[in-house]
């Protein structure tokens, strides 16, 4: 019972992280927000270091706070600030739309006649398959590991269809595929709701998933899904990769992946808790954007529960693998 | 120090083809004849840039042309079977007819870009008229107000990068006060193999496809041989942790790109021959695409005369830099028998135009090494310590809030000079760094990644990869109209409009709204207004509005210079006039063909 409980809280907290990240998003890309105080200590305080270069400065206007400044140096103060109201416009004192046609900003192309041909609606697609090719283990165990997306939409809504998973040889396989209307909530965030099912070895479980995926600070891509599935079930996973660009084509790529579950299923040989974790470092090479063969070792580890039922099952714990294969889309 | 890509460039598209033939092109590209034979490289490569056409009435057929510019057979969109399209000669006072015949078998436009017209002459499908359909000819019809250097380019789809755009020539009234023995017009462009709506997919699925000057581990490594690995690295760090890339300088570039002079390849090499002594004036207009050109001619001044067309006082530069859409005229005068270069770089350094004038067919001069790429610095970004001068060092020192203001700016005492420290308390010439606010909730939106805390109103920073190189570069601050407007009246109200976009998700818009989600912005016929752009973006951005001039404002709020196309730099904040003295429906949009299209587009109604 103790790790379920420990793992629904890790899930909230999961969320609560996605939406803090997702939200945290406007304050992290506003500068005015995060380099704000930067900004005042500079223009108050700069001068210090700063004034030894400044040949032609004048210091007698370094006083000003940054407001004054920006309403002094504004030029020659517009008569009106009159903003576009239909962009909803907020701006301090400025009459929107103050000298426009009455109520004329409510309307449409429709009611101008304007019907260009713009694509800013036009969907685009993709498939990607982050990993595809051949891993081999220290006891000689040869699989079958992908790792692939599709998606079709537009800038801010997506169909996406994930699917990754291995299948080794002779001992069936082990992975998973979802589905996700995938919808962006900041610049660089989307909030994903869907489907997952289990495929491979033992019974296939179905889940609902609610995740967010985005890059955070540092470039960083992050997937955090959750998971709700029949009898109670609850899961998390979680992946953190990085593009460490070594050359224009040669890409060095770090990957993080965990699993936890909030309930034992010995069916499909998991324990409660953190299940599965592994690390894994790619080394690719651009040949196109589009193909790029790679190279790479993972160290897999099991965890708890899971661990002793890989070990009653006669496998090891922990693994280490090589991998080789492509990376491509189209 | 400029700021170095030291790899390899991406040559992502065409890692087969041989990056020299790529970049040079072939030496006979261009247009096959409307007959079928190759031109000569000689007759396709020397003297007029194209047909010239003159009089009162034209008849220009859009079609299907095959071209050759890198080895691999294309079909490019052409008026008369010509890439560039016909120079159409006009005279100031006449009325010209247009007869445009669509042979394509998608509908088709075109666009008199700057030239004063009624709102149904102005050739944007869905605005002005509903196009032209295959089979169809539409008659153009309208009064020529003005005179100048401009040109014509389709409005439709993504024909104009594919090859339909032509320069048009309008002579005064009255003999120019400039006089010049010989007058070429000097067209850039970019030209790609590829389908231009798979270039837009590329861009929409992975929007730094092309860009091959990305950071990496071997240019931090030469970064940090150059100034030590603390502030290389935490240059970089911050850059990372911003999750902007310092390179985004061409979302599309020399990857896929071979650019044109006249429709010439660089190895083609089209060529203005001249006498020494002779003044030459060379008409500038930038047809591109996506491109930048930062053009200079070894060895000559140039006397910029004219910008977008209309005449400015005098000014001699050694390079300027030509936003998409713009037009300068400037005046030469070669003195030595000899050849000289004219050669546009990219403004991400992916490659190059080139051309020569000389007095021989045949006679070229050195070709420059691309200038290095400089990264896009702390002012791009709208960060309060950018230094005009683009400091790499103050970069990573203000990034972090960690500041060291005594390592940040003690390697760069020349740059610091006019730093933004010294923020004037007055309007003034120069301008300086103001702060901003974003009042439209959509910059905060999925649409925009970055909103700037200060951003420059200086008219005279030539933008990243220019700055500091040695050279006299020209500046807007440098451009002064000749005349005044006739409407000259101040503004009665003001619009801001705010650049944005969202690189990771490759949207662009204004004020975080992108075309189909926003509502015409509406001038009172006859009414003065001021627009106010703030570029919230770190990429640089050629703004034109159809129909009506922009008369640029100096920081202090003067009449500058008169323009059609109006460049903003990342994190500037420019302001012009706008005199709504022509009723209808007008585009107002980013002149990048894809950003265009992916949003950055807004209707103007006069009414």
């Amino acid at each position: 019972m103790r790790p379920l409980t420990s793992l629904m809280g890790l899930c909230a907290l999961s969320i609560t992280l996605a939406t803090t990240v997702a939200s945290a998003q406007s304050a992290d890309v506003d500068h005015g927000a995060m380099d704000h105080s930067g900004m005042d200590h500079g223009a108050a305080q700069a001068p210090a270091p700063a004034a030894t270069d400044h040949g032609n400065m004048d210091h007698g206007d370094m006083g000003h706070d940054g407001a004054t400044q920006a309403a002094a140096t504004a030029p020659a103060a517009p008569p009106v600030g009159s903003l576009p109201a239909s962009d909803g416009a907020a701006l301090d004192g400025a009459a929107t739309d103050g000298a426009a046609p009455a109520g004329a900003a409510e309307r449409g192309y429709d009611s101008y006649g304007i019907h260009p041909h713009m694509m800013d609606d036009m969907p685009a697609w993709q498939v990607l398959f982050d990993k595809f090719g051949v891993s081999r283990n220290r006891d000689g165990q040869n699989a079958l590991q992908w790792d692939g997306r599709f998606w079709f939409g537009t800038a801010t809504d997506r169909l996406l269809v994930k699917s990754e998973g291995e299948r080794e040889n002779g001992e069936g396989s082990d992975g998973k595929v979802e589905a996700f209307w995938s919808h962006a909530v900041s610049p660089f965030w989307d909030l994903q709701l869907g489907a997952r099912r289990d495929i491979g070895n033992g019974p296939k479980r179905n889940w609902a998933a609610i995740g967010i995926e985005g890059v955070l600070p540092y470039n960083i891509e992050l997937e955090t899904t959750a998971y709700v599935g029949a009898s109670g079930r609850t899961a998390l996973a979680l992946k953190a990769e990085y593009d460490l660009l070594l050359t224009q084509r040669l890409i060095f790529t770090p990957e993080l992946e965990a699993s936890l579950y909030g309930k034992s299923d010995p069916a499909r040989g998991i324990g409660s808790g953190l299940s599965e974790g592994s690390l894994s470092f790619r080394l690719r090479y651009e040949v196109t954007r589009e193909f790029a063969p790679y190279i790479g070792v993972s160290f897999d580890r099991k965890f708890g529960q899971t661990a002793r039922y890989a070990s009653d099952a006669g496998a090891s714990r922990s693994q280490t693998a090589l991998m080789a294969g492509v990376r491509f889309w189209f | 120090m400029p700021r170095i890509g030291h790899d390899t460039p991406f040559a992502a598209p065409r890692a087969a083809l041989s990056r020299r033939r790529f970049v040079q092109g072939l030496a006979t590209g261009g247009a096959l004849a409307s007959l079928g034979a190759w031109r000569s490289a000689l007759a396709a490569s020397t003297g007029p840039a194209a047909t010239e056409l003159r009089g009162t009435e034209f008849h220009l057929e859009i079609g299907e042309t095959p071209v050759n510019f890198t080895g691999a057979a294309r079909i490019a969109t052409t008026v008369n079977g010509q890439l560039p399209a016909p120079l159409l000669r006009w005279r100031e006072g006449d009325t010209v007819t247009l007869h445009v015949t669509n042979r394509l078998r998608e509908q088709t436009s075109i666009h008199w870009h700057g030239i004063l017209l009624p709102s149904d002459m102005d050739g944007v499908p869905g605005l002005s008229f509903g196009g032209i359909d295959p089979g169809q000819t539409f008659t153009y019809r309208f009064p020529v107000r003005q005179s100048g250097t401009y040109w014509y380019h389709s409005h439709s789809g993504f024909q104009e990068q594919t090859g339909l755009y032509g320069a048009i020539v309008i002579d005064p009234h009255h003999p120019p006060a400039i006089a010049a023995d010989r007058d070429y017009t000097v067209l850039l462009s970019d030209w790609t193999d590829e389908d231009p709506m798979r270039v837009f997919n590329k861009l929409r699925v992975m929007p730094d496809y092309y860009n091959g000057i990305q950071p990496s581990v071997q240019s931090l490594s030469a970064d940090a041989h150059g100034r030590g690995w603390g502030p290389a690295l935490s240059e970089r760090l911050m850059w990372e942790q911003m999750r902007m890339n310092p390179t985004d300088l061409a979302d599309v570039s020399g990857a896929t790109y071979t650019f044109l002079t006249n429709g010439a390849t660089p190895a083609g090499n089209w060529t203005g021959l001249f006498k020494p002594g002779e003044r030459i004036r060379l008409r500038f207009i930038n047809g591109s695409a996506m491109t930048y050109f930062d053009v200079r001619i070894p060895g000559l001044k140039m006397t910029v005369v004219a910008a977008d067309g209309q005449d400015v006082r005098p000014v001699d530069i050694e390079e300027f830099r030509i936003g998409v859409a713009e037009t300068y005229d400037v005046i030469v005068e070669p003195k030595d028998a000899r050849a000289y270069t004219i050669f546009s770089q990219a403004m991400d350094r992916s490659g190059y135009a080139r051309a020569t004038l000389a007095p021989r067919a045949g006679m070229q001069a050195e070709v420059p090494q691309l200038d290095r790429v400089q990264w896009l610095g702390m002012r791009d970004m709208g960060m309060a310590h950018g230094a005009p001068g683009d400091v790499p060092a103050d970069t990573g020192a203000s990034g972090h809030g960690a500041m060291n203001h005594g390592d940040a700016h003690a390697k760069h005492p020349k740059a610091a000079t006019d730093a933004t420290h010294a923020m004037p308390a007055t309007p003034s010439a120069q301008g300086g760094m103001v702060q901003v606010k974003h009042p439209y909730p959509a910059e905060r939106g999925v649409g925009n990644s970055m909103l700037p805390d200060v951003v420059s109103t200086r008219l005279d920073d030539p933008g990243v990869g220019l700055r500091d190189n040695g050279r006299r570069v020209l500046t807007y601050a440098d451009l002064h109209s000749v005349h005044p407007p006739e409407d000259n009246r101040a503004p009665s109200r003001e619009i801001e409009l705010h650049l944005t976009g969202n690189m990771e998700r490759y949207m662009w818009s204004f004020n975080g709204v992108k075309f189909s989600d926003a509502k015409p912005i509406l001038l009172r016929y006859g009414e003065r207004v001021r627009f106010v752009l703030v570029n919230d973006t770190m990429m640089t951005h050629p703004i034109h509005l159809h129909g009506l001039w922009s008369d640029l404002e100096s920081p202090d709020g003067a009449f500058q210079v008169r323009k059609h196309t109006i460049t903003l730099n990342p994190a500037q904040r420019l302001s012009y006039r706008v005199s709504a003295d022509a009723r209808g429906r007008w585009a107002y949009h980013c002149h990048l063909l894809y950003h265009m299209e992916a949003g950055m587009f807004r209707a103007v109604v006069v009414e």
